[in-house]
């Protein structure tokens, strides 16, 4: 039997959660912007009139307030928008056990075996009367089609991508336009003379699959609306690949122990978050960011899997001496863990390195417990006296993660990091 | 690094109050009374709950339209607070 998927899209979401809790503000162009004194001073959201006025999300405020003067800018308030997410999960939940989430914003719904239009006009109208914001919801026989479908009328539309009507809506718009093709992905299809999706549809399976390995055979599945992916039940977890932290220094690090500071930082919450799952790394992979935005990624194999803020840390400081040249200074730092496997049991200490990780463990254990009791920032490293602006609590702050589409976490390369 | 903060609204179409509640032995909730500009009103009589969200307060959650003082009024359990829209601020 074809399945029923539902993509749900709130329109505009930070925006209109905003504007819903400010009547005051409703009148003008309204957008969800950064902090500018710690360099996040990005557009995150807009509402219609901020767009209208070519406001785009992700650029600069400055380069907003130029072409929309009449701004007002607010900023953002997570666990308000957390709320509204987990409230539009818990409607969808009364139809369907098999939704999942992407972002915040966005869900997918299986809803097999009901009429989706009814459903979806069901949807559109029960979220704005329980919540006070606007969805649009695209109805297809499969995921890529479906969030196809949301996409293409907003705000506060239900749109149905059929077997009948594929070929007329979805085909002619630009690849851009397909899931995880990006500008990379759009530049080297124009460069094969694709520019639709009806013309990647009409490549064959073969060519594309030679061109772009597995890649390729999804981008034939998504143009032709074959791509079987089931919606994952909202339930059910997925297994960590690999564990990272990263963050925009507010100031740019310009010597060794400033990077040695966030460093220490981002892998406490790496360490905290391996240990709260059980696991332990053998790799790890460090990802820095130049001033001029540029990227340098290094990764290493550790010899002996971790679950160790220390150890992480001084892997990655290793891989940093060894490979950052400082003729720039640097903007962001990730570490992430990779090669992750379950944590050992405790070992008999029978050497004098096993017994110093043993006290190292001990100690990083205790402070989980005294941070999750009385604060992250009732006890830390002598060495963030340095610069506490470094000092950050990544595991807690700033949770907003969207489970990639593709679980082995492949894409198309969108300008990655070289 | 950008932290959780939580902010609060406020503006003159949504006042938050006080309020003593009643839990039933099954969970359900029953407010009896609140407390506004001063004085301890009971509500009469509840007519429906459902979740709502109020364009004229500026937010969402279960409603409770009572009849408190004789007339209608619609009170909002938003989380653990609960709200009613203050009259006299303008429906958007």
């Amino acid at each position: 039997m074809e399945r029923t998927i539902l993509h749900v899209d709130m329109n505009a979401f930070y925006a209109s959660v905003e504007e819903l809790h400010r009547p005051e503000l409703r009148a003008f162009p309204l957008a969800v912007g950064g902090d500018e004194s710690r360099r996040h001073g990005i557009i995150l959201a807009k509402n219609e009139a901020a767009k209208a006025a070519g406001v785009r999300t992700g650029e600069a405020l400055w380069e907003a307030r130029e072409k929309c003067p009449d701004l007002r800018v607010v900023p953002p308030n997570f666990p308000l928008y957390l709320r509204y997410a987990e409230l539009s999960r818990r409607i969808y939940g009364e139809y369907t056990q098999k939704v999942e989430p992407f972002g915040l914003d966005e869900a997918w719904l299986d809803v097999t075996g009901s009429d989706g239009v009814a459903l979806a006009e069901t949807l559109r109208l029960r979220i704005k009367e329980e919540l006070g914001v606007s969805v649009s919801i695209g109805i297809s026989w499969c995921k890529v089609f479906a969030k196809l479908g949301s996409d293409l009328r907003k705000p506060d539309a239900c749109t149905l991508i059929s077997r009948e009507n594929y070929r007329s809506l979805v085909w002619p718009l630009p690849i851009s336009c397909l899931l995880y093709v990006g500008p990379a992905g759009t530049r080297k299809l124009r460069a094969l003379g694709v520019s639709t999706i009806g013309q990647l549809a009409a490549l064959p399976e073969r060519y594309l699959r030679q061109r772009f390995g597995k890649l390729g055979l999804m981008l034939h599945q998504f143009a032709n609306g074959s791509e079987r992916g089931a919606v994952s039940d909202y339930v059910a977890e997925t297994e960590a690949k690999s564990v990272g932290n990263s963050v925009t220094a507010a100031r740019d690090l310009c010597d060794p122990r400033a990077v040695k500071i966030v460093l220490y930082s981002l892998c406490e919450s790496v360490a905290a978050r391996l240990r709260e799952a059980g696991l332990a790394a053998r790799g790890v992979e460090l990802t820095v960011r130049r001033r001029d935005l540029s990227y340098l990624n290094a990764r290493c194999r550790l010899a002996r899997e971790t679950d160790l803020a220390a150890e992480l840390a001084e892997a990655g400081l290793k891989l940093f001496a060894e490979n950052y040249v400082w003729n720039d200074v640097v903007r962001a730092l990730g570490i992430r863990a990779t090669a992750l496997q379950p944590a050992l049991p405790f070992q008999q200490a029978f050497f004098h390195d096993e017994r110093r990780r043993r006290k190292l463990e001990r100690l990083e254990k205790t402070v989980d417990t005294l941070r999750g009791r009385y604060g992250f920032y009732s006890l830390g490293r002598a060495l963030m006296l340095c610069d506490p602006e470094g000092n950050i609590d990544a595991k807690h702050d700033h949770i907003i993660a969207p489970a990639g589409f593709l679980k082995s976490g492949a894409r198309m390369a969108e300008g990655a990091p070289q | 690094m950008q932290k959780l903060i939580a902010r609060e609204y406020l503006h003159a179409g949504k006042r938050y109050v006080e309020v003593l509640v009643r839990f039933s032995a099954a969970g359900e909730l029953r407010p009896l009374s609140l407390v506004h500009e001063g004085r301890v009103w009971e509500i009469e009589r509840i007519y429906s709950i459902k979740q709502r969200a109020s364009q004229r307060a500026g937010g969402c959650g279960l409603c409770y339209e009572c009849r408190i003082g004789e007339r209608r009024h619609r009170l909002f359990l938003e989380g653990s607070r609960w709200f009613i829209e203050a009259p006299g601020a303008a429906e958007a």
